[in-house]
């Protein structure tokens, strides 16, 4: 919360660095959901609605849900620090079809020196307070790079859970006709004020999108929206190289693959449709390096020329039956 | 990679296109700075003889008076409003009129002013069939087990159970002895000892099975339960699609006789200030107060809107007037002392 810069007895200590997962997957319903189903399927909460975009693309955002959380925290050196408090998470449907879990913990050091009565928590939704002293960029780092562990923060999972609340909604028939993995990005900023924000982002070879930044908190919200188109077309791109892959496959009819990828995700590539405009500058960057629109539209027009084969291929056994 | 982002990278002013429909948009209420419930009784109670209703309001009188001389309002005119909750949830006859005209003659004589009256009913089920209780029903959120909690865990309550903390526990050693041991309760956010407390925030009557409009529908709240909803009403923090989740009607002249029919809060002083409040004081029986406990650990362990925190919070540092974030921070109680 930005406030004026005079101390104000009743602020808050503020975040320092915060932390977040998306996860990406197919919705599994066999036709893309029409905005108002998709309205419908993600008002994950009594008495409010789920946010919406129709243009150019159609997007519906859950309200928030909370998670509790009294866990530690993965760094490179020393011990790990505590956290207390709770994790905040919103479902994310685009295109009717593509369904991302988003959560993400503000993380307030130096807080306290004990775990509080849980009033204190409930009223600071989506933030954790660490009980141990911690260094912000060693939390980064750490966060990003750490080995699952039974006791740490594990985001991925909040966002898994909030995306298999779909699976239980009556507008979802759960008979989607391709098959995807679901991807995860992990991001993790430094709140810092003042400075020019900076971001940086890397592919693991696991697989995993890494995103870090040094932003001022107003930014904060901006930047969770770009992990999440991030994630969005990573995800795109390497579920239209799997079906592609699929379909070269001994034993496999090529088209079973390509037909349900081309209908699901021919059309959803679009990275700028919801990217924040204060967010362009990093996106053209990692277009300019990584190329992942171009990446994109080789993928889609080898799938395409596969299909013109396999046209033609068809076309030439018919007339050839014909002739015989 | 790395980026850095340039300067001017703030295109705002050369955009031509916006759209993003807010799903929700929270509405601005008139809040008075102090809601006071004065007084409350069982519907046998009320049933039952005049005096113990009249004496009751008469021990209410002094400490409303000095609510009203000590409210928290920053630098502004006090407003406070009273209310009263009838108890008709468990039990109930078909004579709300005379009940009605009984408590309002009674209240008045002992000069306490009840400018709003509503039903335990309606916190659990509005007049119009909305089921108002899950929606905090669905906002409470466990407290996590300490050192365990690492974020998968389904956030609501799925037994109609809450506790803060973890139960006593008999736990079988498997060892030579094969001895029994005991492990104490323990209170989440104790500070040195605990106070372990378990409420039962509803008990689900549907056959197993059934759908869950079914179940939701026989699911009856413990009276802990609805308090806590009527006190998150009072506070303005309870929605529905951004309105207060039960509203004001004013008093249209007559009293029907039967409790449903009855509106969910109405407005019997035409002079009255907001019901909604920044802050509430409950006056009441001493034996409420195991009640009253079960209603703070429920409220500690709900988790508001954000926009609607948010919009209550902006307003009153807007006029000067301190609020807790700790929303049970803004609940207060007087009991009266027992044995009368």
């Amino acid at each position: 919360m930005a406030g004026p810069e005079a101390p104000d007895p009743r602020a808050q200590p503020r975040p320092q660095v915060v932390l977040g997962a998306v996860t990406t997957g197919l919705l599994n319903t066999s036709e893309p959901l029409p905005l108002e189903a998709a309205q419908q399927a993600l008002a994950l909460l009594p008495g409010v609605s789920a946010d919406w975009r129709r243009h150019p693309i159609e997007q519906v955002v859950s309200p928030d849900l909370f998670f509790g959380l009294d866990c530690r925290l993965a760094v490179r050196s020393g011990s790990q620090p505590r956290v207390i408090g709770t994790a905040r998470a919103r479902a994310v449907l685009t295109a009717g079809h593509v369904l991302q879990g988003s959560a993400s913990v503000a993380v307030v050091l130096d807080a306290s020196k004990r775990r509080m009565p849980w009033a204190h928590y409930a009223a600071r939704t989506g933030v954790v307070e660490a009980i141990n002293k911690a260094d912000p960029a060693d939390l980064v780092t750490g966060f990003l790079h750490a080995r699952p562990g039974s006791a740490l923060l594990d985001l991925g999972k909040t966002g898994s859970y909030v995306m298999s609340l779909l699976d239980r909604v009556p507008q979802v028939d759960r008979q989607a006709r391709l098959k995807t993995h679901s991807c995860r990005l992990l991001w993790a900023a430094h709140l810092q004020e003042g400075v020019e924000p900076e971001g940086r982002v890397e592919a693991g070879d696991d697989g995993v999108f890494r995103v870090r930044m040094s932003t001022p908190s107003a930014l904060l919200p901006r930047f969770v929206e770009f992990c999440e188109v991030l994630a969005l077309h990573d995800w795109l791109l390497s579920a239209l190289k799997n079906a592609f892959d699929r379909s070269a496959r001994p034993g496999r009819r090529a088209e079973d693959e390509i037909d349900p990828a081309l209908s699901y995700l021919g059309h959803v590539w679009n990275p700028t449709a919801h990217l924040p405009h204060e967010m362009r500058w990093l996106w053209r960057a990692l277009e300019d390096e990584a190329q992942l629109t171009w990446e994109w539209q080789s993928t889609l027009t080898r799938v395409r020329d596969k299909v013109t084969l396999l046209t033609r291929k068809a076309i030439e056994d018919t007339l050839n039956k014909e002739s015989v | 990679m790395t980026a850095v982002m340039p300067p001017r990278a703030s295109e705002d002013s050369s955009r031509v296109f916006s759209e993003r429909s807010q799903g929700t948009v929270v509405e601005n209420v008139a809040l008075s700075h102090l809601s006071v419930e004065v007084g409350h009784f069982y519907m046998d109670d009320l049933e039952n003889g005049e005096k113990p209703i009249f004496e009751q309001f008469k021990r209410v009188k002094p400490w409303l008076d000095a609510a009203v001389a000590s409210v928290v309002r920053g630098e502004e005119k006090p407003r406070v409003s009273t209310c009263f909750l009838i108890d008709d949830y468990f039990q109930r006859w078909p004579d709300a009129s005379q009940i009605m005209e009984k408590l309002l003659r009674l209240a008045a004589e002992a000069g306490v002013t009840i400018d709003y009256v509503a039903r335990e009913s309606a916190c659990a089920r509005r007049l119009d069939g909305f089921q108002v209780a899950e929606l905090v029903a669905r906002r409470i959120l466990e407290e996590p087990e300490p050192e365990k909690a690492t974020g998968g865990r389904p956030p609501t309550s799925q037994s109609g159970w809450l506790s803060n903390g973890r139960p006593p526990r008999e736990a079988t050693v498997l060892s030579v002895m094969e001895s029994h041991d005991w492990e104490a309760a323990l209170e989440y956010g104790k500070r040195n000892h605990s106070i372990f407390l378990d409420v039962e925030l509803w008990k689900d009557r549907a056959k197993p099975g059934a759908d869950e409009e079914e179940v939701l529908r026989q699911r009856l709240y413990s009276c802990p339960f609805l308090a806590a909803v009527w006190q998150l009403v009072r506070l303005g923090l309870l929605r529905k699609d951004g309105a207060p989740a039960l509203e004001v009607t004013e008093f249209d002249g007559v009293w029907r006789d039967e409790w449903s029919q009855f509106p969910d809060i109405v407005r019997v002083n035409p002079h009255a200030k907001p019901f909604y409040a920044y802050r509430s004081l409950s006056i009441m029986p001493q034996h409420f107060l195991g009640i009253e406990h079960a209603v703070r650990t429920i409220i500690d362990h709900v988790l508001l809107d954000q926009p609607v925190v948010e919009s209550l919070r902006a307003r009153a540092e807007l006029k000067n007037i301190p609020l807790p974030t700790a929303v049970a921070d803004r609940i207060s109680h007087h009991f009266l002392e027992g044995g009368q």
